[in-house]
């Protein structure tokens, strides 16, 4: 079992509703823009928080923290659809995001994008949402998603040509 | 438009429901064991124990077995399945870069 | 940094005992990832038993791609660097596979890696079926033996992320929305 070095793992589990507030919106937000469905994002949100817990010996800082529930979460998603075959408007209608700062034009615009995000598929949309979500180097991506660095690279790449061309099919400036 | 600053500003971080982090905190202590009662009742109540693990050890050692079968079984579950998607993975990537080849071919 | 993955889906009968992959135990040393799967055909009826209780179609899909299997092996390295395992393991695995009844029916290769479908007939129908695959961090071995129906295998698509067969000729819309798990 690996050792624990800055947060033994008492401590850790005794500061642990802290670090869920600090990470929520992380974990909450990549099920979410993956998932397109608010109720699916929080119940996987909820299991990976849970595994962390159960895991607490194994994490060494908060960093490592931060870097193993993206990991988890990338991973409970990927699987989530895999298994569910969800299709990803199928929740359009349950998701009400926050409004966005900037007017009516900004927000139909977040949630036209959102869309097309979700429309690509999984590895690549979990690729996407790490990038500009997490703001993720290729390489980082990569150690998120256990994959090559070039693959990550290429998936993001990939990924906004596809999103560029919804983008100009359905009339949006891109 | 910067297409990219837009997609970041879309793709923002998203607060769950209220009471999160709550939700979680009452799953966690769900988990764990309660501290174990060590008061002790009336004698009917110690008799009524007492035959109550009599008619669960009776009933035990099957439910035992069920449970260990079953065990068993959803062990080979998770492992079929391990195997099955590495396997499909890897039979996934091999379409996939042939269609892509195919694709620049042409 | 390599990645070396070896699938292999042997024909009916015991080839899982021919091939001989101990030589690959050694690994295990250089990684903290290891999978190690071994199901006989007990374990496969039993775990199958529970995958069709699933009621879920996919669940079905799985149980009938894995009803005429005897057995599965997976061995599964993931390795922090390059060259934790050596070309020669590789060969060695190959030259297994160079055997009457074996021959390569796939390769897609790439700047680091390689994958390689191999398929061992007996008589009329596909007897096993072996995919090796080399990339830069991980080393995987499956192992199956038995009959395998690739029809069933294939209507597996999109289950595991494998996406099915596709015209490549066919529009980019329609290639997308087919793209999504």
């Amino acid at each position: 079992m690996a050792q624990t070095v800055d947060l033994p793992a008492e401590r850790w589990r005794a500061d642990f509703p802290a670090l869920i507030e600090r990470h929520q919106a992380m974990v909450f937000g990549i099920a979410v823009h993956f998932l397109r469905n608010r109720t699916q994002a929080e119940d996987i949100a909820q299991d990976v928080f849970l595994e962390l817990y159960k895991n607490a010996g194994r994490i060494e800082s908060d960093s490592h923290a931060v870097h193993w529930l993206r990991k988890v979460t990338a991973r409970k998603c990927i699987d989530h659809i895999r298994w569910r075959r969800l299709r990803p408007w199928h929740g359009l209608d349950e998701i009400a995001e926050p409004a966005a700062p900037g007017g009516q034009k900004d927000l139909l615009l977040s949630r036209g994008l959102q869309r097309m995000v979700a429309s690509l598929p999984g590895r690549m949309r979990m690729a996407v949402v790490l990038r500009f979500q997490e703001d993720l180097a290729p390489a980082e991506i990569a150690a998120v998603m256990d994959t090559t660095t070039a693959s990550a690279k290429s998936m993001v790449h990939r990924g906004l040509e596809l999103l560029r061309e919804k983008m100009q099919r359905a009339g949006v400036g891109g | 438009m910067d297409f990219e600053q837009e997609l970041k500003r879309a793709l923002g971080r998203q607060q769950p429901p209220a009471g999160f982090a709550q939700r979680v905190m009452a799953r966690v202590e769900r988990r764990r064991p309660s501290p174990a009662s060590y008061r002790i009742g009336p004698r009917w109540a110690q008799w009524a124990v007492a035959a109550s693990l009599i008619v669960a050890s009776a009933t035990g050692t099957s439910w035992y077995r069920q449970r260990q079968e079953r065990a068993r079984a959803e062990e080979a579950r998770q492992q079929i399945l391990l195997a099955m998607r590495v396997t499909a993975e890897k039979i996934g990537h091999v379409q996939q870069t042939i269609k892509r080849i195919s694709l620049e071919e042409n | 940094m390599r990645t070396f993955t070896l699938l292999v889906c042997l024909a009916s009968f015991g080839l899982a005992q021919q091939l001989d992959l101990k030589f690959l135990d050694h690994l295990a040393g250089k990684t903290d990832e290891v999978v190690t799967l071994t199901l006989g055909e007990d374990l496969l009826k039993l775990g199958a038993g529970l995958i069709v209780a699933d009621k879920d179609p996919d669940s079905r899909k799985v149980k009938d791609a894995i009803g005429g299997l005897r057995q599965i092996l997976v061995r599964s390295y993931k390795f922090k660097q390059d060259g934790e395992y050596s070309p020669a393991d590789v060969d060695k695995i190959y030259a297994q596979l160079k055997g009457p009844g074996w021959s390569q029916v796939l390769e897609a290769r790439e700047k680091k890696g390689r994958t390689t479908i191999h398929m061992r007939t007996s008589q009329n129908a596909a007897g096993g079926m072996v995919i090796v695959s080399a990339e830069p961090r991980e080393l995987t071995v499956v192992a199956i033996t038995g009959s395998i129906d690739m029809e069933k295998l294939g209507q597996l698509g999109g289950n595991f992320g494998i996406p099915e067969v596709k015209d490549a000729k066919k529009p980019a819309a329609k290639q997308e929305e087919e793209d999504l798990l």
